[in-house]
């Protein structure tokens, strides 16, 4: 695998009045390789929104770099190149549909492409299928549930051809189905498809579908590793305002009082299984 | 307080192309210090439906008696300031300079003396764990969890009798969900604020409220205890719902024949239960069946 993102040393600040700043992101340094899935997790605050917004551009490095396939976010005339391999899906799905009707919506990036209409058909087609939205295609947006609008949201990134989405609290909008939805369809694209994923969430029970997990406080990088190594050290991620799924936190309690349990347990099923062997 | 909803229906742009059922034939009560969990897929109604209880949107039909008298156009300005609404993501709704006038901007609007609106706003902003020396601050300098917090605490400050909160938790992390939940809580439970919580976590709605109503297209589909609207697993499944993820643990044990009780929504009561379950299959009986 080679590295679909790679960020040096990446600082940014935010000024807070009259020559005050306050360092949004420390000295960050990450990569992730092309077709990984990473999640991302860390407090209000702790800088991961800046981070994403680094990753296609939409922030520039106030020190260190970013590169994107190895092309460093920095160079303006690159610029377009970085934005359509990395797509960006947000919290709010009624802030991200613009078009009155399902497949215009989707159509809107590849169109802005000036690609030839027959391609773009094309394009739209594969992009709602992928999120299991074809059906859907005539709706207009306000008629669909959240998780709908969110994997509508997915299908007009995907219709730029991103070799890499990231998406930025992708369910916290939404209800138990529509999250489901939402990260089975992220999940697929990236096993089916390759695409690289970056998933920044609060929902611990989402990061676990991962192959690696990072976690940022204070706008640094604090811990990474696979789900297991992550949610292994509960103390760590207590402080850093986070959590642990609630099943890996039961077995804990299990073991503690003399259950034989594995050293991380992470879904209901492998906690049954266990208890029931 | 007391709140009582009547074949309440709610109808946007009756008559026109756009004529869309918001919510129907609603029948429920709300008993004085009830603590009651509103989960429902998105799009149900939730959010119509409380928007009926403090007069924001009038009944296209049926009615809302609070304390035994109908909600009118007369009486709403009395009752918005009995019945808070805190909406999701209060915060867009800051806008003073100091987090102390926004708080204030309620207790003010009601023509407190000064000296009453100072001790409100104290109150509010403890109730909340807000920092005192925050007051002085702008709103727009503090974090997300904390504005949040400043936002809810604008509500408390008329001193509702009846507070509802439309996803108060959204977007927060998961220790600022811990925090404010933990607050809302003990205001129900120091307070007897009568309390209606809008949540999409059905861990949330199982361990703090006495009651659940369940909402599906518009309609209220069930209501009862957490256990009793838990029992329904797959009812709840198909509108789109879940159970609570230690249910989910406990229905697939005893699926497996190790004898526990189904009605455990928090870790700790669930491992107290696998415990107990497993303690009387060392003493022989029981166990899971591979």
């Amino acid at each position: 695998m080679s590295a679909a993102i790679k960020i040096e040393d990446l600082y940014h600040w935010y000024e807070i009045g009259e020559g005050q700043r306050v360092a949004a992101l420390a000295g960050v340094d990450l990569e992730v390789q092309a077709g990984e899935f990473l999640a991302l997790v860390g407090a209000n605050g702790s800088g991961k929104s800046t981070l994403a917004r680094h990753l296609n551009a939409l922030l520039m490095p106030h020190q260190g770099r970013v590169l994107v396939n190895g092309i460093d976010t920095a160079d303006q005339g690159r610029l377009w190149e970085v934005r359509c391999q990395v797509g960006m899906v947000f919290q709010n799905p009624d802030n991200q549909l613009v078009a009155t009707i399902v497949e215009d919506d989707v159509a809107f990036g590849p169109e802005n492409l000036g690609l030839p209409p027959a391609i773009i058909r094309e394009r739209v087609d594969c992009a709602l299928e992928a999120v299991g939205m074809s059906e859907h295609r005539r709706y207009p947006p306000h008629h669909l549930s959240g998780g709908q609008k969110q994997r509508v949201a997915i299908a007009g990134v995907l219709a730029m051809q991103p070799n890499c989405i990231v998406l930025d609290e992708p369910t916290a909008m939404l209800d138990p189905q529509g999250r489901q939805e939402v990260l089975a369809t992220v999940r697929r694209l990236n096993k089916q498809q390759g695409i690289t994923v970056i998933l920044i969430t609060h929902f611990m029970e989402e990061a676990i579908a991962a192959d690696r997990v990072a976690v940022m406080a204070d706008g640094r990088l604090i811990h990474q590793g696979t789900p297991r190594e992550v949610f292994a050290r509960q103390g760590e991620l207590y402080q850093a305002g986070l959590d642990i799924p609630q099943v890996t936190e039961l077995a804990d309690r299990l073991r503690a009082s003399g259950v034989s349990m594995p050293p991380v347990v992470l879904s209901v099923e492998e906690l049954v299984s266990t208890l029931c062997s | 307080m007391q709140l009582r909803v009547e074949n309440l229906s709610h109808i946007y742009f009756p008559g026109s192309q756009m004529e869309v059922v918001g919510i129907q034939h609603i029948f429920c009560e709300i008993r004085e210090g009830e603590f009651i969990g509103l989960i429902g897929p998105t799009g149900s109604g939730k959010s119509t439906f409380v928007q009926h209880l403090n007069g924001l949107l009038k009944p296209t039909a049926g009615r809302i008696l609070i304390d035994g008298r109908e909600l009118t156009k007369k009486t709403w300005r009395e009752v918005r300031q009995r019945v808070g609404l805190i909406f999701q993501y209060p915060e867009h709704q800051l806008f003073e300079e100091t987090v102390f006038d926004d708080i204030a901007f309620g207790p003010r609007n009601m023509r407190l003396p000064e000296e009453q609106v100072q001790e409100r706003v104290s109150r509010a902003a403890a109730a909340v764990g807000l920092d005192p020396a925050f007051l002085s601050r702008s709103p727009f300098e503090l974090s997300g969890g904390q504005t949040r917090r400043v936002a809810i605490a604008g509500v408390l400050a008329m001193e509702p009798e009846l507070l509802i909160l439309d996803e108060p938790t959204a977007g927060l992390d998961p220790r600022g969900r811990r925090e404010i939940l933990s607050y809302i809580k003990q205001l129900h439970q120091e307070r007897g604020l009568t309390v209606l919580l809008v949540t999409h976590s059905m861990e949330d709605a199982a361990t703090l409220a006495d009651r659940l109503f369940v909402m599906d297209k518009g309609q209220l589909v069930m209501t009862g205890t957490p256990g009793e609207v838990f029992a329904h697993a797959e009812t709840l499944q198909a509108i789109g719902l879940q159970i609570p993820q230690m249910a989910q643990v406990l229905s697939a044990l005893a699926a497996k024949g190790l004898p526990v009780k189904l009605e455990a929504y928090t870790v700790a009561d669930a491992a107290r239960e696998i415990l107990r379950a497993l303690g009387r299959k060392t003493g022989g009986e029981g166990g899971c069946h591979s």
